[in-house]
């Protein structure tokens, strides 16, 4: 991939996959989900789900599930004003960079 | 390496880190390969990369904030990225207004007009300090005033002084000549009536043409030398009472 995805892009990537579950998801689906958009190594996204963890926009809670407890990631009220925060910016952001790259193609 | 290696491994190389977080990351892990599938387990390690670097970048993740290290998709990066921007108070309404405003703007680093106090960063001066250097300049108007003019007078009587010895150079030097010229020409005429008086004044004559050749050389020399001596300092003065008068307006 030519463009890095930063902390922040990270994030909001992430806030809205989880999401998109409102029962919550686990670790594993989200890896995968993120992964079929962009590519990330499977050790990146702990750190990240931690740290938005800590900074609650995520909750966890425990499930049973075939025997086993399963970790479950769900956004927070918090989580989601900052996922509205970070796709209102990024709506701000591309259209700007469309108009240049546009622009540039006129001239 | 299957596994249960790889989770002792990863296990051992967390033993320092605070047992809550040591315990949610190795549960992350484990529910990974369990999700994961037991098919899939070899895929996971080796995706994962070695304990150690999975170690390093958990650890790494606990003091987010402390350092400027940074995740991405390329995993975790060291190098001096800017930070990321904070994560706010979702009642705080003013703070998000506050956010897209600034984070607009310094996407682009323009002027911040929106809050932070307005003051330029440069000026390191508290409004009190500068009331009170205006205070003291007019209190103490007399003095710089009388130093102001002292300093200019001492100036110009420099530079009337050098002028003055530039013009007088230039007299003499003049005058010298011409009364060279005035001898040749006498001392030529009295050579065929009387011929040494008539040689000495030609020889006095070549004496002051010297003397004239000299002070002219002199003033080119103050020309030279002195009158850039002189402008600098000038300037350099003229720098000294400036910034005072900038300091004090």
């Amino acid at each position: 991939m030519v463009f890095n995805t930063g902390a922040a892009l990270l994030d909001a990537i992430v806030l809205a996959v989880v999401s998109g579950e409102p029962e919550g998801t686990y670790g594993y689906k989200i890896t995968q989900e993120v992964r079929q958009v962009i590519e990330i190594s499977e050790s990146t996204l702990y750190p990240v789900l931690r740290r938005l963890q800590k900074d609650a926009c995520l909750e966890v809670y425990d499930m049973e599930c075939a025997g086993r407890n399963r970790r479950y990631y769900k956004v927070t009220e918090k989580g989601r004003a900052q996922l509205n925060l970070y796709i209102s910016e990024w709506y701000r952001y591309s259209a700007r960079l469309n108009r240049i790259f546009e622009g540039g193609l006129k001239a | 390496m299957n596994r249960a290696e790889f989770m002792r491994r990863l296990s051992e190389l967390l033993k320092d880190v605070p047992p809550a977080e040591r315990d949610a990351a190795l549960q992350y892990y484990n529910d990974y390969f369990d999700d994961a599938g037991a098919e899939n387990e070899g895929g996971v390690i080796a995706s994962l990369g070695t304990p150690e670097e999975l170690a390093g970048s958990i650890r790494a993740g606990l003091n987010d904030g402390q350092n400027t290290g940074e995740f991405t998709e390329s995993g975790f990066s060291t190098g001096a990225q800017p930070s990321r921007d904070e994560v706010m108070n979702p009642d705080d309404a003013a703070a998000a207004d506050y956010y897209r405003q600034t984070g607009g703007k310094r996407v682009y680093g323009a002027p911040n007009s929106a809050g932070n106090g307005g003051t330029a960063p440069k000026k390191g001066m508290s409004g009190g300090t500068i009331a009170l250097i205006v205070i003291l300049a007019v209190v103490t108007f007399p003095v710089w005033v009388g130093l102001l003019s002292a300093a200019f007078g001492i100036v110009m009587g420099l530079f009337a002084t050098l002028f003055g010895i530039f013009v007088a150079f230039l007299a003499i030097g003049i005058a010298l000549i011409v009364v060279a010229v005035a001898l040749f020409i006498t001392g030529c005429a009295l050579c065929f009536t009387e011929p040494l008086a008539g040689v000495c004044l030609i020889g006095s004559s070549l004496i002051a043409l010297a003397l004239g050749i000299v002070f002219l050389w002199l003033m080119v020399l103050m020309i030279g030398a002195a009158i850039p001596a002189f402008v600098k300092l000038i300037g350099m003065l003229g720098r000294k009472i400036f910034n005072r008068g900038g300091c004090a307006a």
